[in-house]
């Protein structure tokens, strides 16, 4: 797989966030970046889990982003009064005295899960918006540290967490040492499309394929699946795992151009579940060119988990 | 009959996979088996897009639970089910497979198709007031997941 905009991690939608996971975001657009923590938060509560929210003062005020969290559902209002979710500040969490120390804010974070987990918690997923650290003047080597010396966090698969790291604060280095910190990157944009290309012939497609990103999506695979000249027969390897979602259209498309290759070739799709069920839906046992390998990414197993 | 009112959401285009995410929360919150809830969703899904691409760009979602079943429905102010057509020709495939060029045939779009084949109970209808297009996609909180491709 190619490495992709300098980052070492895997680039996926927020729908494909596991327990245990530790990821950033590179946020360019305000409105992108409300949408993906809206997503965040409804999937962490529909899911049971505790949900803690980390703005900068200089958001939006409580009541205007738990208004647009809940989307007029009523349950992150209703979240905020059982205490499954909690909305709180950049500063006052990382700098309570003025000063930040890694080793005090690892020791919250621990503590933290734990309250949660000895309130009866499946698990604690929490978003935090980076930009108090270039504001407070700490220097971007202390702050890939602090992310560094988190990993231990994550070992027990208890917590999730999203750091987004607002361009525009906290800058292109900063940024860039972010993503090579971080094992995960999520998607700045809800329902966008990345695709990386592999060396050897097939691609990886990350996202979501639907009405907004049908035309790309269908673009990139006509690519990835371009005939080879000579006569030896092809087998090309589409990685759909972190395709989140992916609308009867495209599984159609991704199904009649497989069915288009010379019949010595071999599509072989990964992807999870949900993915399968679609193609599966549209006839994929009538594509001999097509070999589906289907993996468990977890869209199914934490439906148990809901509250 | 007792009706419990989970959801309710008007969406344009734009919305969709804001529209997405939520849909899949609330269902997972109905206690349908996660196969039965993924399917309900892309089913769903489906016909949101069908009413934004055949329905005047934009409609409703209502989501609720009576019965022992849980009822999705997706109201659009189009022309009509009548526009429940193909994708346009610009996008649509010429059809290959042997089993989707019959499915193809009968002109109801692969969006329709899927949701057929996914989940327990499917009706097309004319909108309140004889105007737009009512989809009604309803999933068993008893029933097994469906087999998909059975349909």
């Amino acid at each position: 797989m190619t490495e992709h905009h300098g980052t070492t991690g895997r680039i996926i939608p927020v729908e494909r966030l596991q327990p245990g996971d530790h990821s950033c975001m590179d946020v360019t657009d305000r409105a992108n970046r409300w949408q993906v923590l809206a997503a965040f938060t409804r999937t962490g509560l529909a899911r049971g889990e505790k949900v803690l929210l980390l703005l900068d003062p200089s958001d939006l005020n409580d009541d205007d982003a738990v208004a647009c969290l809940d989307g007029g559902t009523g349950h992150t209002e209703a979240a905020l009064r059982s205490g499954q979710f909690v909305l709180g500040r950049n500063t006052p969490a990382y700098l309570p005295d003025g000063r930040f120390s890694k080793e005090r804010q690892v020791r919250s974070f621990a503590a933290e899960a734990e309250r949660a987990r000895e309130a009866g918690y499946p698990r604690l997923r929490g978003a935090g918006d980076m930009a108090w650290a270039p504001r407070a003047g700490v220097a971007d080597d202390e702050v890939v540290d602090y992310e560094t010396s988190l990993a231990e966090l994550f070992a027990d698969e208890y917590l999730t967490a999203l750091c987004w790291y607002d361009r525009q604060q906290c800058g292109d280095d900063l940024v860039a040492s972010a993503r090579r910190v971080h094992p995960l990157q999520v998607m700045e944009s809800l329902g966008a499309l990345e695709v990386t290309r592999a060396p050897g012939g097939g691609a990886r497609f990350a996202g979501s394929a639907e009405l907004g990103s049908r035309e790309e999506f269908t673009r990139a695979l006509r690519a990835a699946l371009f005939p080879r000249p000579g006569n030896i027969p092809v087998r090309y390897e589409l990685d759909l795992t972190d395709l989140a979602y992916m609308e009867a259209h495209c599984a159609w498309q991704l199904l009649d151009l497989v069915a288009g290759l010379p019949r010595e070739d071999t599509a072989v799709v990964h992807c999870g579940p949900m993915l399968e069920t679609a193609l599966r839906g549209l006839g994929s046992a009538d594509v001999p060119q097509l070999e589906l390998r289907a993996a468990d990414t977890g869209e199914t197993a934490e439906a148990e988990d809901v509250a | 009959m007792s009706a419990d009112r989970l959801l309710e959401l008007d969406f344009t285009g734009p919305d969709l996979p804001l529209a997405r995410i939520t849909l899949t929360a609330t269902l997972r919150r109905t206690g349908l088996p996660g196969p039965v809830r993924d399917a309900l969703a892309q089913a769903v899904l489906e016909a949101m897009a069908n009413a934004v691409l055949h329905g005047g760009g934009a409609g409703r979602l209502t989501v609720g639970a009576a019965d022992g079943e849980v009822r999705c429905e997706v109201v659009d102010a189009g022309p009509g089910p009548t526009a429940m057509v193909p994708a346009p020709e610009s996008l649509a495939p010429e059809p290959r497979l042997p089993g989707a060029r019959q499915k193809a045939a009968n002109g109801r779009g692969h969006g329709l198709l899927i949701a057929e084949a996914l989940t327990s109970r499917i009706e097309v209808h004319p909108g309140p007031g004889d105007r737009g297009t009512t989809v009604v996609l309803a999933a068993s909180l008893r029933t097994a997941a469906p087999e998909p491709g059975s349909a």
